[in-house]
């Protein structure tokens, strides 16, 4: 059973649509991201499903009932804000137990909540204190905590991560994929991130300017991605797409040649990680080095387009060396004139 | 560099001081004089003899307490209004998309310039129309609707983030909860300024409760000061100094007491 069921939603302002007849699906107790580039609909999908936000035409599901025009307090979601929204001036307790308050839970049954639900997040020391006086993680703990307090099944996040370090993203991705594995949650994520989309998604919805251009396992659209626009945006660096008029096709390998000789074929993508130094193949020289330690990242230029390549190892290569890249058959993508992947 | 800016610094800081002697002389003499027998008064003799002769005098020649009750019914009468009043307001200027807000926004901005000496007589023909004449209502009613509280609410009411509304509204909140349970608590520093601004103003007014006040039962104090400094009965500094201290006393202990409240709130509601 999907928790969520979304079916040709779209919202315009005026003459702008900001999102263009989006239908997707959210299975129950799953972790879903909505990602794209800023500007592309995806918190204003969030706010749709939130129902702080109206909705132009189509309809919205959440748990088998229709919740298009139902207020946003009854459709049975929390939410996690960008900011937080954290009330200034009421203190950490509070602030989690300001919903149950409103919805008038009696005075016991709500301490014992608030109790568990700091406990979850690891606040219980915090309790007395005012959001001015807590670290950035802190208060999204508080943020989490008020979420969780509220036992709704759906949990809307936007760009929770966004205003953290990035070392403390990396611990509250775990904890936010932790949560929402222990507590059963259906998780909806924003994030412009494709790094937290990755790491932390059962399901990606990736978009473009208010349209959906795929949806999949995050494994999927990194291995299949079925449009120039999905191959780049996922992956760091991101794929190397190249124009077959800017690449000097003689100098390929002899498997790979017939395979590029179809006159629907415009571009060609391969993963960095597939580059391959070799000792013939397409002449490229050296114009960067990237260092990482695990691995690492050479930016070269053919006849002056560019393109990246990576190395777990650390070969022996200087700046401006003129070498030869090759890559397999297999992890060669190809794409048509509209940008679109070719299915061999 | 740093020597510069040393002497300029403790010129400014002189300048300040003098400023401020100034400023409070009138008090300093009224201090003095009230506790002085009325020869004294104005010879400065360090030893002269103390008196509260003074204060017994004042207090015996005018009401001072029903006086004082009728401020302070003013007073409790008009910020209480005010402050709801300009709440509501401020909160649908904020908050609600309504046709004509620009033009009706205008109009408060307007009123803001229009000094109430101006209305005097309009008022009192109105008031009287309502049969409000020597009231205390009547006092009160046209300062009631206070274009600056609008203003200055508005402006808390604006700087306040959109997603703290859809948080509130997320939890259930309607429209009335979320004006009290968001927008007023955080607005508290703004409550706090405007308040004190518009306390000190009422109770110091004197031109308006003179007009529309015609017996003992509503006369606030500034009035009943006003039959002390009678030209015409001879002035009597002792007394009216007694007097005026007498009347300005709640509000200078308040002062002195908050005095830090009162500046904070005032650079924390933006106004300098």
């Amino acid at each position: 059973m999907s928790a969520i069921e979304v079916k040709n939603l779209s919202r315009n302002y005026g003459d702008i649509d900001a999102v263009k007849d989006v239908s997707f699906t959210v299975p129950e107790k799953s972790f879903t991201v909505l990602l794209g580039p800023s500007g592309c609909g995806k918190s204003t999908i969030l706010k749709m499903l939130s129902g702080l936000e109206q909705v132009s035409h189509g309809t919205i599901n959440i748990g088998g009932s229709d919740v298009t025009e139902i207020e946003a307090s009854k459709r049975g979601v929390s939410m996690v804000f960008q900011s937080y929204a954290l009330f200034p001036h009421l203190n950490v307790k509070e602030n989690i137990q300001f919903g149950l308050k409103v919805r008038k839970v009696p005075a016991e049954e709500r301490e014992k909540k608030v109790k568990d639900a700091a406990n979850v997040v690891g606040l219980t020391d915090l309790l007395d204190r005012k959001p001015a006086n807590l670290s950035g993680g802190q208060r999204q703990r508080v943020a989490l905590a008020r979420s969780i307090v509220s036992e709704q099944s759906v949990c809307l996040m936007d760009e929770p991560l966004s205003n953290l370090d990035s070392k403390l993203r990396a611990e509250m991705r775990d904890e936010i994929r932790d949560l929402q594995k222990r507590l059963g949650l259906t998780v909806v994520y924003v994030t412009h991130d494709q790094v937290e989309a990755m790491s932390m998604a059962d399901q990606i919805i990736l978009l473009k300017l208010g349209e959906i251009v795929q949806v999949g396992a995050p494994e999927e659209i990194y291995n299949s991605p079925n449009s120039v626009f999905s191959a780049q945006f996922i992956g760091l660096p991101p794929m190397n797409v190249m124009n077959l008029n800017d690449i000097d096709i003689s100098t390929l390998d002899s498997k790979i040649k017939p395979a590029l000789e179809s006159s629907i074929i415009k571009n060609i993508g391969i993963r960095p990680e597939h580059l391959l130094f070799s000792k013939k193949g397409l002449p490229v020289t050296v114009k960067s080095i990237d260092y990482f330690g695990g691995e690492t990242v050479f930016k070269l230029t053919h006849q002056e387009k560019d393109f990246f390549l990576r190395e777990p190892r650390q070969p022996k290569i200087q700046l401006g060396d003129k070498l030869f890249v090759s890559w397999n058959l297999d992890d060669m993508y190809l794409f048509d004139k509209n940008n679109q992947r070719l299915k061999s | 560099m740093t020597y510069r800016n040393r002497i300029q610094t403790s010129v400014e800081l002189i300048g300040a001081y003098i400023l401020a002697g100034f400023w409070i002389l009138p008090l300093l003499y009224a201090f003095w004089a009230a506790f002085h027998s009325s020869s004294d008064a104005m010879h400065f003799d360090i030893f002269s003899p103390l008196t509260l002769d003074n204060f017994r005098e004042a207090w015996s020649q005018a009401p001072f307490a029903r006086f004082s009750l009728n401020t302070f019914l003013l007073v409790s009468f008009i910020l209480p209004g005010q402050l709801l009043i300009s709440t509501l307001a401020a909160y649908a200027f904020v908050r609600f998309k309504f046709t004509g807000a620009n033009v009706a926004f205008a109009l408060v901005l307007v009123q803001l310039m229009i000094t109430p000496e101006i209305l005097i007589v309009q008022n009192y023909v109105t008031l009287s129309k309502l049969s409000l004449v020597d009231t205390i209502s009547g006092m009160g009613l046209p300062y009631i609707a206070s274009a600056f509280c609008i203003f200055l609410l508005r402006q808390a009411f604006k700087s306040i983030p959109k997603e703290l509304e859809d948080a509130a509204e997320l939890e259930g909140c309607g429209t009335m909860s979320i004006l009290w349970k968001v927008y007023v608590p955080l607005a508290t520093p703004t409550y706090i300024a405007f308040s004190l601004v518009s306390v000190s103003h009422h109770w110091n007014n004197f031109l308006w409760p003179l007009i529309i006040s015609n017996s003992v039962e509503t006369r606030p104090l500034t009035v009943g000061l006003g039959i002390f400094a009678a030209p015409e009965s001879g002035v009597e500094w002792s007394i009216l100094s007694a007097a005026t201290l007498m009347s300005v006393a709640p509000l200078l202990i308040a002062f002195l007491i908050f005095q830090k409240q009162f500046v904070q709130s005032f650079m924390q509601a933006g106004i300098k």
